[in-house]
């Protein structure tokens, strides 16, 4: 009863959000989120630059509009991914060995706008390299090594992995 | 002057939900007492609402009362002046079951 009417005012007023939350779940970290979601804003690209040879009718201005959307939604969850790794995961320990992840970083966010604003494939490729780059000195900080390979699927783009030793 | 605000996030159940209410009072530096739930302004996290695990000379240590919570030393001393209030109620969202 009382929380009806808390939650009511709640959205007439607003009230300040107090967290009781810090970094949970902990320590679970992964830039795969990050890089798949860079490979997406490629295929994305990929798919609208087909469409440029499409009749310029109703359907093709619906499939457009969706892909914009999803390339838009794909570079936003590049940023959030690499900005909470950056910003939770990387201590001073990793930041003592990995100077350049601030500027690093920080490039990151400005060739996803950049990779968001156009449809340009280019800005997504060097878009995926950054993360790709990312991704290699996060598994140096845990001690894994990585490798370098297409991704099994179009775009078919190269990606970094991590090299993990399978369970005996 | 009672501050109410909405709880999110895990570290303070089971006695706090995301999405409870809490209702924290203006309370006096002096009377803060180990146990005691409160506001926080933190530096880093911003307003959180924890426990009070230690009150020293002008300075405090918190904790979550859940283990999954920010260790205490993640959290830092903090001085008094960071208290915001003491939690006095915490209306609790109907859970289904």
């Amino acid at each position: 009863m009382l929380h009806n009417l808390l939650a009511k005012m709640d959205t007439l007023v607003g009230f300040e959000e107090a967290s009781a939350h810090c970094d949970i779940p902990c320590k679970i970290y992964d830039p795969a989120t990050a890089q798949i979601a860079a490979l997406t804003v490629i295929r994305l690209v990929d798919l609208l630059e087909e469409l440029k040879s499409a009749p310029a009718d109703v359907n093709t201005m619906a499939k457009v509009s969706r892909l914009a959307k999803e390339k838009e939604a794909h570079g936003l969850i590049v940023k959030e991914e690499i900005r909470v790794i950056w910003g939770d995961y990387f201590k001073q320990p990793q930041i003592e060995k990995f100077p350049q992840i601030h500027e690093l970083t920080h490039n990151i966010m400005l060739a996803a706008s950049k990779a968001k604003q156009e449809i340009n494939r280019d800005d997504a490729v060097k878009l995926l390299e950054l993360v790709n780059q990312f991704a290699e000195i996060f598994w140096e900080t845990k001690g894994v090594a990585t490798f370098r390979a297409k991704c099994p699927y179009l775009p078919e783009e190269i990606t970094v992995y991590p090299q993990l030793t399978p369970e005996a | 002057m009672i501050r109410i605000v909405r709880v999110s996030g895990l570290s303070m159940s089971p006695g706090m939900m995301p999405g409870d209410f809490a209702a924290a009072l203006n309370w006096p530096a002096s009377l803060y007492r180990p146990g005691q739930r409160v506001l926080v302004q933190h530096p880093a996290f911003g307003l959180i609402i924890k426990r009070l695990d230690a009150v020293e000379e002008g300075v405090v240590w918190l904790s979550g009362d859940s283990p999954l919570s920010s260790t205490r030393e993640a959290m830092g001393c903090q001085p008094l002046s960071a208290l915001r209030g003491r939690v006095i109620a915490v209306v609790r969202r109907r859970r289904p079951g």
